[in-house]
C-alpha cells in the first residue's frame, strides 16, 4: 500500500510537470476520476507547485548594464586568453626543474671529497720537450718524387702503360717550392 | 486538472535563436560576440539561481560574474557544447555554494549602477511585481519556503530550484546536477514530498 502510495504520488508529480508518459498519464487520469484521496493528493502537489513557481525571485537590476559589464570583462579576458595561457604554468614548471637540477648538481659538488684526493695527483706536471727549429739559412725547397724508385727504374720494369703502347718515359714528377725559379721546361712529367 | 507542459526557459522561446552549441563553437573560434549572446541568454536565470542560494543581490552578481568568466576561460573543456546551459548552472550553483561557505563582501562591481531602488531589492517583493497582496504573500510564504528549501538535501533543493522554480528543461537540470533525467524527476519528487510535509499547514 505504501509503495502504491509512493508510486501514485510520483506519478502525480510527473503529471503536474507534464513529463508523465502517455500511457501512465491515462492510467492516472482514470484513477483521479474515481479516487478522492488521489485527487486531494494531486491538489496538494499542485498547490505546492504553484507556490514554488510564484516564489521565483529575480533581483531588480539593470540586466542590460550587467550584460555590458560582463561583456567588458570578457573583452579583457579575451586579450588574456589570446596569450598562451599555459605559459605561466610551463614557465614555473621549467623554472622548478632547472632550479632542482642546479640544486642537485650543487649538492653533488658540495659532497665530493675534494680533500681526499692525493697531492701527487693534484700537483702532477706534464713536461714536454720540444726541438727548437733551426734558423733558415736559405729559401726553402721541396722535392717530391712520385713514381718508382731509382732502383726500380734502373731495373727496366718501371714502364708506364698507356693504351696499348708502352711508353718508355720516366714517371717522375718534381714539384718545386714556391718562390723558387723553375728549372727546365714547363712540361708536366 | 491539466498537466503543465515541460517548459523551456523564455530565452528559448524564439525558434530562430541560434542554438547554444553553435554559439559555443563560434566563441571557441574567436567570435567574442557569440559569448555575449550566451551572457544575455543566461544572465537572468544565473542571477536568479545564485540569488536564491545566497539571498543577497550583491553576492549573486559577484558570483554570476565569476561564473561567466570561469565558463569563458574553460569553455574548451566543455565536451558537449549544446549542454552549455546546464554546465553554466552547475558552475553558478557550485560557486554560489562555495561563496556561501566562505562568504565575504567584495566591492568590485559597480553595483549602484546595476541595482534598482531599495524597495525593488526586497527579495520577497517578486522583482517586477508591485502587487501588495503578492508582496505580503511573498513575504510570509517566502520566508517559510526558504526555510523549508534550505532543509532539503542539496540535490533535491537544486532540482526544485532549477526545474520547478526556474523552469529549466529537465535535460539541462540533469546536466547541471550531473545525473540522469530520471534522477532529476526523482529528486524533484522527493523534494516536493518533503516540502509538502513541512508546509502542510499552508497548502
Amino acid at each position: 500500500m505504501l509503495k502504491d502510495q509512493e508510486q501514485l504520488e510520483f506519478a502525480i508529480s510527473q503529471y503536474l510537470d507534464g513529463t508523465l508518459l502517455e500511457f501512465d498519464r491515462r492510467v492516472l487520469e482514470d484513477r483521479l476520476a474515481v479516487d478522492a484521496e488521489a485527487r486531494l493528493l494531486a491538489s496538494e502537489h499542485a498547490h505546492l507547485d504553484a507556490m514554488l513557481k510564484r516564489s521565483r525571485v529575480e533581483p531588480a537590476i539593470d540586466f542590460d548594464k550587467f550584460a555590458a559589464h560582463l561583456s567588458g570583462l570578457i573583452e579583457d579576458e579575451s586579450s588574456y586568453v589570446a596569450q598562451p595561457m599555459r605559459m605561466p604554468g610551463n614557465f614555473l614548471r621549467y623554472s622548478s626543474i632547472a632550479a632542482a637540477v642546479v640544486l642537485f648538481i650543487g649538492a653533488g659538488l658540495h659532497f665530493i671529497p675534494w680533500n681526499t684526493l692525493t697531492p701527487e695527483v693534484a700537483a702532477a706536471k706534464l713536461e714536454v720537450t720540444v726541438q727548437v727549429a733551426e734558423k733558415p739559412t736559405a729559401p726553402a725547397s721541396i722535392n717530391i718524387a712520385v713514381g718508382p724508385t731509382d732502383q726500380l727504374q734502373q731495373s727496366g720494369y718501371a714502364q708506364g702503360v698507356f693504351d696499348d703502347t708502352l711508353i718508355p718515359r720516366s714517371p717522375r714528377l718534381v714539384i718545386s717550392a714556391a718562390n723558387q725559379p723553375h728549372a727546365g721546361d714547363d712540361r708536366l712529367y | 486538472m491539466e498537466p503543465v507542459p515541460d517548459q523551456s526557459p523564455v530565452i528559448h522561446a524564439n525558434p530562430n535563436a541560434v542554438a547554444d552549441g553553435a554559439l559555443v563553437r563560434r566563441t571557441l573560434a574567436g567570435d567574442k560576440k557569440a559569448f555575449d549572446e550566451l551572457v544575455i541568454r543566461y544572465q537572468r536565470p544565473a542571477v536568479a539561481v545564485s540569488f536564491r542560494l545566497l539571498g543577497k543581490t550583491e553576492d549573486a552578481l559577484e558570483v554570476v560574474q565569476e561564473s561567466f568568466l570561469k565558463a569563458y576561460r574553460s569553455l574548451d573543456t566543455l565536451q558537449k557544447p549544446e549542454a552549455f546551459a546546464g554546465w553554466l548552472m552547475r558552475i553558478v550553483s557550485n560557486l554560489s555554494l562555495n561563496y556561501r561557505r566562505g562568504r565575504k563582501t567584495r566591492q568590485s562591481l559597480p553595483l549602484d549602477d546595476l541595482l534598482g531602488s531599495n524597495e525593488d531589492r526586497d527579495p520577497q517583493a517578486g522583482g517586477d511585481s508591485v502587487d501588495p497582496e503578492r508582496v505580503a504573500e511573498g513575504k510570509e510564504l517566502g520566508v517559510r519556503l526558504k526555510q523549508a528549501l534550505d532543509q532539503l538535501p542539496e540535490k533535491q533543493k537544486m532540482a526544485i530550484l532549477l526545474f520547478t522554480i526556474e523552469q529549466m528543461p529537465q535535460k539541462q537540470v540533469a546536466e547541471a546536477l550531473e545525473c540522469s533525467v530520471e534522477a532529476v524527476k526523482w529528486h524533484v519528487f522527493q523534494g516536493r514530498k518533503k516540502l509538502k510535509e513541512m508546509l502542510k499547514d499552508v497548502l
